[in-house]
């Protein structure tokens, strides 16, 4: 899943100036589940802006909606009249579902609530990491399920660097050697030939910014030409 | 010229190269002088390629000023700061100054350095780096477009002897020997038998090792902890020895601990000559030879 972070209040509060009638979106599917922008973050932040203003004895109303998902037109639609009303929204979204409510409500300015962290996983309660860079070539099937684009901080695709320290990265010594780790889950497989092989080229135009997917059966409705 | 470093070692003569670190002020005189102060003592001069993440000269400026002034450089040529293309473009830059030896390397992450949020950009890693120049001398860039054929460049990469694992290392070091390196430059090591388990894991190759060793600064050592300097593990048995030592005693105590180990490393008969790097104390490198 995409994994956000809250944006400090301040802020937020700064980015909206002196915007009265303020919409917080949220979005319920990745950003609710890593507790940063769900329906119970939007309500939250909508209550704390409305405190603020309080404070400052200004007429003020910020009110909260939740969408399934902020990356789907279908569901985006479903804000139309709350927008309306708004003159600014606060989207809780990742950065793709900030952008599409944007695109979708060029009149009225969208901003964010969230700095979007990564693609990753729940390790535990409270906790996530990251796990992919989505960088449209997956290596995986050599390295022993471990991603070195990623899980190393230098993204290495030939082995490890000379700065590992007892097994753990040179950069943060809570993490471990992304090359330690598919050396070893290599060996365990007995797959290590795998690392013996050369890795080519990152293909960096597979990735180019911004990216596009046409699933197969879509092709003649969005190919050009 | 003569013979290059790569000719050198091949021939069996030891071989003790020297770093020095592009200085910070676009002046390359006061440098120029300590490596012509080297001349008879010291077969080549590393020259670095922003060490340790620091912004620092221009590496190939400054290789290009070495030899010259008829000092053998070595250029290091590190995949942090470049893509393909501006590597591409380094190593054509070394043809057109004459430069005949480079290293190889990664590069430390930024992290370490003193610009922590610049973008380390790794598009290829040292192995790729060794490879592609391997390619430009057959004529093909890294995209495999067609370029005049570059002349043989004797070819230098890093290795971790002292690295925890070991193995993976060693499989990544067994990748550059495939990729065409001709000599390996150990990270410093600190005795001689820290080198024996990569010498002997690597076995019989027709790649040369030279051995680093570090002067390390009075600071580096009282902050020390495993991964503080990359790449570089301090026995902590020295490391205390040192630390209860003030400055000056420690000046003198690890000056001759570095000259001991250049002798003992000398007479070991097991690898090919040594590397001195002495951030902030290389002049004192001449006393340790």
């Amino acid at each position: 899943m995409i994994v956000a972070q809250r944006k400090p209040f301040a802020e937020i509060r700064d980015m909206l100036g002196g915007r009265s009638r303020v919409l917080v979106a949220g979005c319920g599917t990745c950003v609710a589940v890593c507790l940063a922008g769900g329906e119970k973050e939007a309500t939250l932040l909508a209550s704390q802006l409305m405190l603020a203003a309080d404070l400052q004895k200004r007429d003020f109303l910020a009110t909260a909606a939740t969408v399934e998902r902020q990356c789907d037109r279908e569901f985006l639609q479903l804000l139309r009249d709350r927008v309306a009303q708004a003159d600014a929204v606060v989207s809780l979204a990742c950065g793709a579902g900030i952008q599409f409510l944007a695109e979708m409500y060029p009149d009225v300015p969208v901003f964010p609530g969230v700095d979007t962290s990564f693609i990753g996983v729940a390790e535990d309660a409270g906790l996530w990491t990251e796990r992919c860079r989505s960088c449209n070539q997956c290596w995986l099937g050599m390295t022993g399920g471990i991603c070195p684009v990623t899980m190393c901080a230098k993204g290495l695709l030939n082995g490890p660097c000379s700065g590992t320290v007892h097994g753990k990265c040179e950069v943060d010594p809570e993490r471990e050697c992304a090359w330690a780790a598919i050396y070893e889950r290599l060996e365990r497989q007995s797959r290590l030939d795998m690392v013996d092989a050369p890795a080519p080229l990152m293909k960096h135009n597979r990735s180019t910014r911004p990216s596009r997917v046409i699933h197969p059966a879509y092709k003649k409705r969005f190919s050009i030409g | 010229m003569a013979d290059s470093i790569c000719e050198r070692v091949r021939s069996g003569s030891f071989e003790v190269v020297g770093r020095l670190d592009p200085p910070r002020n676009g002046n390359l005189s006061q440098l120029v002088a300590l490596a012509a102060s080297w001349k008879g003592k010291i077969g080549s001069v590393l020259v670095t390629d922003n060490a340790s993440a620091r912004l620092g000269g221009s590496a190939l400026l400054t290789a290009e000023r070495l030899g010259r002034e008829g000092i053998e450089p070595i250029l290091t040529v590190s995949c942090r700061d470049g893509n393909r293309i501006a590597l591409g473009s380094t190593v054509l830059g070394a043809v057109a100054a004459s430069l005949r030896t480079l290293l190889c390397v990664s590069g430390d992450h930024p992290a370490f350095g003193d610009h922590q949020d610049a973008k380390p950009v790794y598009d290829m890693d040292s192995v790729q780096l060794i490879a592609m120049v391997r390619n430009m001398e057959q004529g093909r860039d890294a995209s495999g477009n067609e370029l005049e054929p570059l002349p043989r460049f004797c070819l230098a990469a890093a290795a971790c002897a002292s690295a925890d694992p070991l193995a993976p290392q060693l499989s990544k070091a067994r990748k550059k020997v495939r990729a065409g390196v001709d000599i390996f430059v150990t990270l410093p090591v600190f005795r001689v038998d820290q080198l024996e388990p990569f010498l002997n894991g690597l076995g019989e190759i027709s790649v040369k090792v030279i051995a680093g060793v570090l002067l390390p600064r009075y600071e580096e050592v009282v902050s020390y902890k495993d991964g503080s300097i990359p790449g570089t593990f301090i026995p902590h048995d020295l490391v205390e020895q040192w630390r209860a030592m003030d400055p000056g005693a420690f000046s003198s105590a690890s000056a001759d601990h570095v000259k001991r180990l250049v002798a003992d490393l000398r007479s070991w008969g097991k690898v090919a000559g040594v590397c001195i790097s002495a951030p902030g104390r290389e002049d004192e490198i001449l006393g340790i030879l």
